[in-house]
């Protein structure tokens, strides 16, 4: 790690506790995304670098993790927009998965879902965040994102076949 | 039936090389080089921009040099004419047009222009002729009678008429307020006229006559019998005396353009019976209207009569007269009948 690391500090955290704490949201939210480990590795790093180069300043920690995972969703998204590549669910699923199966059959009917469904139902399953924090992110409306959470649940219900928790 | 958990998703194992790659974003990293604003691009740009337009500029100056890129007529009439505003001594704003005739400008009542010049087609007919077209009298000028009103110009060849207005008796001259008929002691050389009509040239001749002539009874022959006894018969203001062995005549040279003198200065002798009257140098400069008759000819009319006393015993007889320029060339001759 180089010196300048060391100086910068984000939320009380240096750059790589804030990668090594964080490293799982980002990359989940890329990889469920963009389908792709190598899409995902991308804007995963993309995220990263974004935060050493602008390190703005962040009240706490939600707030750190708030700006990670919006970055790493806008990420993906120009992603797309810029390679126009749209994965299929089988090349995705081709895509070795080191998760269990049951994980593997949860990520497989999440990402059968629409985005918006999808990133709303990661968000507040996956990361736990609130309403109000899922539509900052999203830039969305909370009521917005309540009818996308209700929706994407049934239908993440309809596809996989069981009782949301 | 299965069950969301969730958590499951959260415990995914983050490939170790992914976290080295991010960890190692500081050292690839350099600083930000900080450019100065001089060696930005779009500074550059801007200030090159600048360069080549300002060049462009004084290129496009010098190369116009002392010439206007937008040309400049020197007179919008065709006639090159100006029209000058002044103010004469009864305190009215005239206005003269200056028309350059034979390479000078010489000034020309411009105001009633057409209908003056109606008035006067309709007294001369033919183009060159003695028109009896005094002017109004000018301010400085010590002339030794009072003045008719400008309404007794209408009766100048009319005298048992009323004064008729613009456009009524052929032989009205709109502009000699003081016309003809007007029998005025001779020993009242005070006031100028008050001049009431429009058409008042401003510009004087350098000449002044060294003595104020009296009331000199002359009669043009030319157009009609313009000036005739007015006592009494003035339709405005108080009847003045009529002194019989003295009348004030206006006597009118007609020039054509192309015979008036380059200087547009005439000197003029009147005889009677073999005598000369007056003293030949007053005659010098007399003062010149300029009228457009008939199309583009200019004629050039000289009110002669301002600088001669007749006496009384010249009434009914014949008065003749020479015009010459300054060098003596006899420009026109003819002859009046004094009555």
């Amino acid at each position: 790690m180089g010196a300048k690391q060391g100086d910068r500090l984000y939320a009380q955290l240096s750059y790589e506790q804030v990668v090594r704490q964080y490293a799982q949201s980002v990359s989940s939210v890329c990889m469920i995304r963009l389908q792709n480990w190598a899409d995902a590795e991308d804007c995963f790093q993309n995220t990263f670098i974004k935060l050493f180069r602008k390190s703005p300043d962040f009240k706490d920690q939600n707030h750190l993790r708030a700006w990670l995972l919006r970055v790493a969703i806008n990420e993906c998204k120009n992603y797309i927009r810029d390679n126009r590549r749209h994965l299929s669910l089988d090349t995705a699923l081709e895509l070795p998965a080191p998760c269990a199966e049951d994980d593997a059959d949860l990520s497989w009917a999440l990402m059968k879902l629409a985005p918006d469904y999808r990133d709303v139902v990661y968000l507040y399953y996956v990361e736990q965040m609130k309403v109000r924090e899922i539509a900052d992110i999203l830039g969305k409306n909370q009521n917005t994102v309540k009818t996308l959470l209700s929706r994407g649940r049934e239908k993440l219900r309809q596809i996989y076949g069981g009782d949301g928790r | 039936m299965k069950e969301f958990n969730f958590n499951t998703l959260r415990d995914l194992p983050v490939p170790e090389r992914w976290i080295e790659n991010a960890l190692s974003i500081p050292e690839r990293e350099e600083a930000p080089v900080v450019v100065p604003f001089w060696k930005k691009p779009r500074f550059i740009a801007t200030a090159a921009s600048l360069l080549l337009v300002t060049a462009l500029s004084i290129a496009l100056f010098l190369s116009m040099g002392g010439k206007s890129p937008v040309p400049v007529k020197p007179d919008s009439k065709p006639s090159a004419t100006e029209i000058i505003w002044s103010t004469n001594a009864g305190g009215e704003t005239v206005a003269t047009e200056v028309v350059p005739a034979d390479g000078q400008d010489q000034p020309r009542p411009t105001e009633p222009k057409s209908a003056l010049q109606r008035l006067i087609d309709r007294a001369f007919g033919a183009a060159d002729s003695t028109a009896p077209t005094e002017r109004a009298d000018r301010s400085g000028r010590t002339r030794p009678t009072s003045h008719t009103a400008p309404t007794e110009r209408g009766r100048a060849n009319s005298p048992a008429k009323p004064a008729p207005t613009e456009g009524g008796k052929p032989a009205v001259i709109p502009t000699a307020p003081r016309q003809g008929e007007v029998t005025e002691p001779p020993v009242t050389p005070t006031e100028p006229p008050a001049p009431t009509e429009a058409i008042k040239p401003t510009e004087r001749q350098p000449y002044e006559p060294q003595e104020p002539p009296t009331a000199t009874p002359w009669n043009p022959s030319y157009p009609s019998e313009a000036p005739t006894e007015a006592t009494g018969e003035q339709p405005t203001g108080p009847p003045q005396p009529v002194q019989p062995s003295q009348k004030r005549r206006v006597l009118y040279v007609s020039i054509p353009q192309e015979a008036v003198p380059s200087d547009g200065v005439i000197y003029c002798s009147l005889t009677v019976d073999g005598e000369v009257l007056g003293d030949e140098d007053r005659y010098a400069e007399a003062r010149r209207m300029t009228f457009l008759a008939y199309g583009t000819k200019y004629t050039y009319y000289y009110v002669i009569s301002d600088y001669v006393t007749i006496p009384a015993a010249a009434e009914g007889k014949t008065a003749t007269y020479e015009v010459y320029d300054r060098g003596g060339k006899r420009l026109q001759s003819g002859s009046y009948q004094l009555r």
